[in-house]
């Protein structure tokens, strides 16, 4: 409904003698100022007052009451009497609300819409009119300057990037001298004051009402642009802005972003999320379809950067924004879709041109860069997650359960993200706290330490991964999911046991990386460095010393065990390696002693009744996370448990490593007494473990089935002469890297702290010695076979013995800032010295290994030397026994006795699938069986014994890979000095490959893995192939053909057969069907007593098929239940309080809400820790 | 006092297990320098003690060495009575200069199923004729097998597949200049080696490369001799299919060599191979059938060497490395001692020691001889018998590289089918080389009759006559310590001249 305005004249009148209004009133145009207010503060009158004061004549005011709970018609007539205002029953956002003005107001030339916190000089009106005739722009924008400083500049129009990010022209608290007092194109008029010509806004539409708040002046400008408007700056117009909403000093209105009729989401929408929702908006309703094609997989590319680096800094505010943002936006394509065609009917402006006004490149990519230069990575974030906390401090205490996270509102409705990129004042600190370094100094190093191993990696980074050791390629992610659901596995002869979660994780993280399950590999591997060095970092970081932190996590990055573990294909030692500062850090925080004692869960903080509650949300009491709340001690067991259920599915022996570093702390009270606290450790490690193994549980289950031999599972012994040496061990050089005296240094460099530490510094040093000794001692003794069957590697368990030599280190540079900072110069400071020069000696093999670029890691593989057996499928499938030391086996392995190991692949060389066996080789025992009478001299037909169950290829390797002289030379691992000489002597086996380090036997007497037996054969009584049943080379079964071809470790098999017997040597029988022609199942009798015989009576088409019954898919199901239900329970946690508000809380008397000693800037300031809440040094 | 001694004016800053570290200090604390701190020492203590504790440990008891490869021992072994499988092969190369037989022991309580290939001489069409038969090894007795039976006239071999171990088989051949034993090998090698045969006038020596395995063996056949190495071209790369057999006469080659040592090489797969040699000397003569040895060794053992009037005992050493080696002739008595001899053998040749013509040894004496020189090498022996006495007057035999404290001694044949007209043991030496004395129990399996028990000195040796080991039956011959077993058999012109060394085996 359109309304006729009062006329100026009528109300202001000559009021004014000094105003150009009555030399304007034959030219100027009407405007219509648009004020849309909600619930205004006591500011209000003033911003009437403002618009009362223009100069213009032709200036009409319309106040639109947005859903303000006390009508504001009393207020407008107080101070303005001309003003028409309309009440609205709810607030619908400013855009919608302003849209609203189409239909009220006629005849005007243009809308100065602004917001009710605002304040206009009296020129302000008139300046912008006329510069907007003069420019003939569309849409002009004042300078905007701070409410309670006007020398201080927020605004003065804005700039944006092709992702839609804006940019704000000026610094924060700039002061302005007239640097930006030039007329200029902007591509962004801020919100607050916007005059835009009339016919244009009808013409586009007014704002986008979907746009409630934060981006609406970026969509609008953008669309006029693409209309053909200009939008400019107008700097001689001034107006003083409050920003009320995006500074967060006003919350948005709840209303405005849950959909009526639903409850509040758990995750509030914060002001950061509507910005970036409305930037991607923006792009996809912008740009037309060919820029949309070019830009959109670029902002998709930063925005999943984005949210990776935001998660890994803790910053899950900001994660939440991009996801949000995208989610938001895709579940609105039709609308897109359709606003698209509308704009189009609108454009004039080619993108080429528009993007002529837009930055190039990412401006927030560029900002964080900088950002992290200046502050570091942690401080670089320290400022988002500080106003992510006063956002959530202030929504606590007005009590809008939806207002957080104004991390991004503070420099205007578009301008917040440029605020926060270019840097705030810093975290408030009480004081400068020892062991701080700047950000620069500790990026610096970093990066140092980052080139350096990725010297040291580049050759296999950037080339192929060569099948060694545990290095095994992958299938396609598919098959590697569908392996883990299959309910059957390849391993041995064929088994029913559950497979390890790992299949699935590894499937998982195939699937983020777009199915490229060779870059997964690669990730899964090399990520372990840098993931343990972090966890070393997290570790050191309650005792409030950055130096510390960051000597302990170079350290250890310095040592060579991962490198050693690298050159030698050892993933499971790698997997501990990045693991064990993590456990090790679960375990200290159990303990509850300082200064891990004040770390608390993030999530139990709210639940604590004393505790700061109102600063969080509730949880719904009726969650199991809520009960996790409330139970921080089975909230750490889940936690714990959960990280040793991804650990032991890919290294089963790392339950032995958590309960021992359990174990050690506790041993280490003998000592340091604490028995209570640390015997808590202990029972968290043994609370997680069996958290874990329900969380595994069907595997866990299958691997118990395996009796006696399911000890096998955390690893194979290898021959005792192998055993590292003592002294390797404390050097943790137990490979080709690190072999050096140098290396020593790390051991030499962690006994300071014994020497000089003081208090928790002294007695975490002892402990973390403890732990050292033990895994060293557990190491040596497993080396040794002292263990038994418990046969873990003893470089899984350096692990935990690095990690806990790293932290010592640091605890040692801890203890030189702080218990030596005020002591006279004397020895001590000289130990410190030489603890210093002897980490850095240490480093040196490290260093000098990494020039080659492939950490001895060789080129050529053994799977080169195999390969040739993918032709001879052609004749049948069949297995290959694999012997070998343990270490040399590219799969799981069983033991054979003597530190010899065993297991099987299908078709040629294992991949992944094979990595994980069984735990119990079950059937395929009958193999070892069969290798030791050969090797006890009771057998000379070995391969007569191994080919019913299809081997036809038995390969002994002696080294990791070949030796190639000049090019390579791997580990060597001998195998019992017998076992050549006997195959050598077995009158069915054959060389065929001879080189260094392997070499490979042709059985002459295989049968094919599914062979048929035709009706006219007399064999096929055969019950079980003896000696006698022909010389060397007749197969056992003669007559047998080859039928039902198939891929590798498939679990259906499809072939024509004739009448007669099929054997399928695949255990176990009775889960494997036959279906004949006709779709009838062949009668199965049992063969050699884990293989079937089917008798076919019809001759076509048949299908060997796997028969899991019920158990494979609930299995299955059971298994991604549990996994999803731990994880839904401990993710679903309020956000996390960074360490800095803790200590501000601290320091305010609030008491520390969760303890303060985890967020990214370390402890306490002075590393010490209250005794007590609100007691602060 | 220490430093820590002389902060004494501090106040206590807690540095106990229980006291938190205060949160503030006195400048006048802390310029002192760090305070005792409960537990420091014993931490220091605690490290320096397992740190060194276990260094100790690993000094005392370093980790075990690597077991070292299995000596590859004489090309014959009684496969363990609990063997899944086990086989024997049987090549003669005798063509038709002499009869064969096989005969099979079988040293467990029970009967043994097995199946016997025998393969003839290749047609004029390529094809070579095979005969497969089952059988069946009484237990603790002798089972007599034909090789040639169904097969044509002229070269064979026989390989035998047993369902379970236990049994050995030994061969005897037997022609008009004389008889020999010799044990068929119950394992292939690449490898084979032979010391001294000859191709001089009135002998002839063939070689026998059988294959049993499924694949084929390529072989280099070469001879050490007096003068140096020959290595025949048609010799090198030669083809021995699976499953058959290759004769050729040395002497085709190597001609009119006195003393030879052949190496077999196998450049792939594994064969078995004997050698045949003819000897004539004069109106009489004798023949040998000869295992080779699987393996090079730098000892040898002969467990009875006996010198008599007018016989000559020889030992022939073939040295095929490159440099040249020493070796020392030990020799042991049942009483006294002789002083060892030495005898340098150059690279790639062959050398003879004459114990007859060297003097200080007893003649007339059963002794043992152990060969240990520098280097790898091959020993075989050969005893030439005075002219007046009984044929065979020749004979050699390989010695072993064996010793075992259980050995398995079949007979020169079976009761009622001797290898040989009235073939018999006539003694059985039994040596120990070990430095205290070996009590020694020797019985027949599967009869009644009560075992022989004696002792052997250290480094002597013991020999039981006919009375005690006399006749066809198997021996078994057990001792506290392993030592090395000789039987010798006649009828022969001398001691040595038909003997063999019998099967080692696990007890």
């Amino acid at each position: 409904m359109a309304i006729a305005l009062p006329s100026w004249e009528d109300t202001a009148g000559s009021s004014r003698p000094d105003s150009l209004w009555r030399l304007m009133e034959t030219l100027a145009p009407p405007v219509v100022a648009v004020v849309v207010a909600h619930d205004p503060g006591p500011w209000f009158e003033e911003t009437l007052a403002s618009l009362a004061s223009q100069d213009y004549a032709e200036l009409s005011v319309l106040v639109l009451d947005a859903g303000s709970a006390d009508d504001l018609t009393a207020r407008v007539a107080a101070v303005l009497p001309s003003a028409y205002v309309r009440r609205f029953d709810d607030n619908r956002g400013f855009g919608a609300t302003v849209d609203e003005v189409q239909s009220m107001v006629a005849g005007a030339d243009y809308f100065l819409l602004c917001h009710d916190d605002v304040a206009l000089f009296p020129d302000a009106v008139h300046l912008m009119v006329e510069e907007a005739f003069r420019s003939n722009a569309g849409i002009a924008s004042p300078k905007v300057v701070s409410w309670d400083d006007p020398e201080r500049l927020v605004h003065v129009g804005m700039t944006v990037d092709k992702g839609g990010s804006v940019i704000d022209r000026v610094q924060p608290h700039e002061i302005d001298h007239g640097q930006h007092d030039a007329v200029r194109d902007v591509f962004v008029a801020p919100g607050g004051v916007t005059l835009v010509r009339a016919d244009l806004f009808v013409e586009l539409g007014g704002y986008d009402p979907a746009i409630v708040a934060m981006g609406e002046d970026l969509d609008l400008c953008w669309r006029a642009q693409v209309a053909g408007a200009r939008v400019i700056v107008v700097p001689d117009a001034r107006v003083r802005h409050r920003e009320e909403l995006a500074s967060g000093a006003r919350p948005i209105d709840p209303a405005l972003v849950t959909p009526e009729g639903s409850d509040p989401p758990a995750n509030p929408v914060t002001l950061q999320e509507l910005q970036r929702r409305h930037e991607l908006l923006a792009v996809l309703k912008c740009y037309g379809p060919f820029h949309l094609v070019r830009v959109l997989p670029q902002v998709a590319l930063l925005a999943v950067g984005e949210v990776i680096v935001a998660a890994s800094a803790g910053n899950r505010a900001r994660a939440r924004a991009v996801i949000g943002a995208w989610r938001w936006n895709l579940a609105r394509l039709s609308v897109i879709r359709r606003q698209r065609k509308e704009l189009k009917s609108h454009r004039r402006i080619g993108d080429k041109e528009i993007r002529l006004l837009q930055l190039g490149g990412s401006a927030r990519l560029s900002a964080y860069g900088r950002r992290v230069f200046q502050h570091g990575f942690h401080g670089a974030h320290a400022d988002e997650l500080a106003a992510a906390d006063d956002s959530e401090r202030f929504a606590a205490e007005v009590g809008a359960a939806t207002a957080a996270d104004l991390a991004f509102g503070g420099a205007g409705a578009a301008g917040g993200t440029a605020a926060a990129a270019v840097g705030r004042p810093g975290p408030p600190t009480d004081r400068p706290a020892p062991g701080r370094l700047s950000g620069r100094v500790r990026l610096t190093a970093w990066l140092v330490a980052a080139a350096i191993v990725l010297i040291g990696t580049r050759g296999v980074l950037t080339g192929r991964l060569p099948v060694v050791g545990q290095f095994v390629p992958f299938p396609s992610w598919s098959a590697t999911f569908a392996q883990f659901g299959a309910g059957w596995h390849p391993s041995g002869v064929g088994t029913t046991a559950p497979v390890t979660p790992a299949l699935a994780l590894s499937g998982l993280v195939g699937t983020v990386l777009l199915g490229g399950m060779g870059l997964a590999q690669k990730v899964m591997i090399f990520a372990c460095v840098p993931l343990g060095a972090w966890g070393v970092v997290r570790l050191l970081r309650p005792f409030g010393s950055q130096r510390a932190s960051l000597v302990a996590g170079l350290a250890y990055l310095a040592m060579a065990l991962p490198y050693d573990a690298l050159s030698q294909g050892r993933w499971g030692a790698l997997v501990v390696y990045a693991a064990a500062p993590w456990v090790l850090t679960q375990l200290c925080r159990a303990t509850g002693l300082a200064p891990f004692a004040a770390v608390h869960d993030p999530g139990t903080a709210g639940a604590s009744p004393g505790g700061p509650t109102g600063m969080l949300a509730p949880y719904d009491r009726r969650r199991l996370s809520a009960w996790l709340a409330r139970h921080p001690t089975a909230r750490r067991v889940c936690v714990l448990g959960l990280l040793e259920a991804v650990l032991v599915s890919f290294v089963p022996a790392a339950a032995v490593v958590v309960v021992l570093t359990a174990a050690a702390l506790l041993a280490s009270s003998v000592v340091y007494g604490e028995w209570r606290a640390v015997g808590r450790a202990l029972g968290v490690a043994l609370g997680a473990t069996a958290v874990a193994a329900a969380i595994c549980a069907p595997w866990v289950i299958g691997t118990l089935a395996a009796g006696r031999g399911a000890v096998a599972v955390f690893g194979v012994a290898v021959p005792a002469s192998e055993a590292p040496s003592w002294g390797s061990l404390l050097r943790f050089a137990v490979g080709p890297i690190g072999a050096s005296p140098l290396a020593w240094g790390f051991a030499l460099a962690a006994v300071v702290p014994l020497v000089l530490a003081r208090g928790e510094r002294f007695r975490w040093s002892g402990r973390l010695w403890a732990v050292a000794l033990v895994f060293w001692f557990a190491a040596w003794a497993t080396g040794r076979g002292w263990t038994g069957g418990l046969a873990v590697d003893p470089m899984v368990l350096l692990g935990p013995a690095a990690a806990a030599i790293a932290s010592a280190i640091g605890l040692g540079v801890a203890a030189f800032e702080e218990d030596l900072r005020a002591a006279d110069f004397g020895w001590r400071q000289l130990v410190s010295v030489v603890a210093t020069g002897a980490v850095v000696l240490g480093g040196v093999p490290t260093l000098v290994s990494a020039l080659p670029g492939r950490w001895d890691l060789p080129v050529n593989d053994f799977s080169q030397s195999v390969a040739w057996m993918y032709a001879k499928t052609a004749s049948g499938s069949f297995r290959v026994l694999w012997l070998g030391d343990p270490r040399s086996l590219n799969q799981g392995s069983w033991s054979a006795g003597d530190g010899l190991a065993y297991a099987t692949s299908e078709d040629g060389g294992p991949d992944a699938r094979w990595l994980w066996n069984a735990a119990g080789p079950g059937p395929a025992a009958e193999l070892e069986s069969a290798v030791d009478l050969a090797r006890s001299g009771r057998t000379d037909q070995l391969g007569r014994m191994l080919a019913p169950s299809g081997v036809r290829y038995v390969v002994l390797l002696t080294s990791l890979a070949p030796e190639i002289t000049g090019e390579q030379t791997p580990e060597s691992y001998p195998v019992p000095a017998d076992l050549a000489p006997a195959l050598g002597r077995q009158l069915d086996l054959s060389q065929v490959v001879t080189g260094t380090g392997i070499t490979v036997y042709d059985n002459a007497d295989w049968v094919p893995q599914r062979a048929e037996l035709p009706a006219k054969s007399a064999a096929v009584q055969a019950a079980a192939p003896g000696v006698l049943g022909g010389p060397p080379g007749a197969s056992v079964v003669p007559g047998a053909v080859p039928v039902l071809p198939g891929p590798a470790a498939s679990r259906s098999y499809r072939g024509t057969l004739s009448v007669g017997t099929v054997l399928a040597a695949v255990a176990p029988s009775g889960r494997w069907a036959l279906t004949g022609p006709g779709g009838s199942p062949a009668p199965r009798s049992s063969w050699l007593g884990w293989a079937a015989k089917y008798q076919v009576t019809n001759p076509g088409v048949g299908v060997l098929r796997f028969d899991g019954g019920a158990v494979a898919p609930v299995s299955l199901v059971v298994s991604i239940l549990t996994w999803l239900v731990v994880i839904a329970a401990l993710a679903d946690r309020r956000p996390r309080v960074p360490g800095w508000r803790r200590r501000r809380g601290a320091a305010r008397g609030d008491g520390p809400p969760d303890g303060g000693v985890d967020g990214p800037t370390g402890a306490p300031v002075d590393g010490r820790v209250p005794e007590a809440p609100g007691v602060v040094p | 006092m220490t430093d820590d001694d002389r902060s004494g004016s501090t106040v206590d800053v807690g540095d106990g297990p229980d006291a938190p570290t205060p949160p503030l200090r006195s400048r006048r604390s802390s310029r002192s320098g760090p305070h005792p701190v409960a537990g420091r020492w014993a931490s220091l203590a605690v490290v320096a003690a397992v740190v060194v504790a276990v260094a100790v440990v690993e000094a005392v008891a370093p980790a075990p060495a690597p077991a070292p490869a299995p000596g590859t021992g004489g090309a014959v072994a009684v496969a363990p009575a609990g063997a899944y499988s086990s086989s024997a092969f049987c090549t003669s190369g005798i063509g038709t200069a002499a009869t064969a037989a096989i005969y099979l022991t079988n040293s467990t309580p029970r009967p043994v199923l097995g199946t016997m290939s025998s393969i003839g001489p290749a047609a004029a069409t390529g094809t070579v004729p095979v005969v497969r038969r089952s059988l069946s090894v009484p237990p603790l007795a002798t089972l007599a097998v034909d090789p040639g039976g169904g097969l044509p006239a002229g070269d064979n071999a026989s390989s035998f597949a047993f369902a379970g171990g236990g049994v050995v088989a030994t061969q005897v051949v037997s022609g008009p200049n004389g008889w020999s034993t010799a044990p068929c090998a119950t394992q292939t090698s690449p490898q084979w080696s032979f010391a001294g045969g000859s191709t001089s006038a009135g002998n002839s020596l063939t070689l026998s490369l059988f294959n049993p395995t499924a694949t084929q063996s390529v072989v280099n056949v070469s001879f050490l001799t007096p003068s140096g190495v020959v290595s025949p071209q048609q010799y090198q790369g030669l083809t021995v299919p699976g499953g058959q057999l290759v004769v050729e006469n040395v002497g085709d080659f190597v001609q009119n060599a006195p003393e030879i040592a052949t190496l077999v090489s196998a450049q792939a797969g594994a064969l078995v191979s004997s050698e045949f040699q003819q000897h004539s000397s004069g109106a009489t003569g004798g023949v040998s059938l000869r295992l080779g040895a699987p393996a090079l060794s730098p000892t040898w053992r002969f467990a009875q060497t006996t010198a008599t009037p007018g016989s000559t005992v020889q030992f022939t050493l073939g040295n095929p490395g490159a440099g040249p080696v020493t070796a020392t002739f030990s020799f042991g008595l049942s009483s006294g001692s002789v002083v060892p001899r030495r005898l340098v053998v150059a690279p790639q040749s062959v050398a003879d020691f004459s114990v007859t013509g060297t003097g200080g040894l007893p003649q007339q004496t059963p002794y043992s001889v152990t060969v240990t020189a520098t280097g790898p090498i091959v020993v075989g022996r050969s005893v030439q018998a005075a002219s007046a006495a009984a044929p065979p007057v020749w004979g050699s035999s390989s010695g072993t590289v064996t010793v075992a404290e259980h050995w398995l001694v079949p007979g020169p044949g079976s009761s009622g089918v001797p290898g040989t007209a009235g073939a018999a043991v006539e003694s059985l030496a039994v040596a120990n080389p070990g430095s205290t004395a070996a009590r020694v129990q020797v019985e027949r399996a599967g009869t009644t009759t009560p075992a022989t028990v004696f002792t052997v000195p250290p480094d002597g040796v013991t020999v039981l006559g006919g009375k005690q080991v006399g006749g066809l039956e198997v021996l078994v011959v057990s001792a506290s310590q392993p030592v090395t077993v000789e039987e010798d058999s006649g009828p022969s012109g001398a001691p040595g001249v038909v003997s063999s060394t019998g099967f080692p085996f696990v007890g």
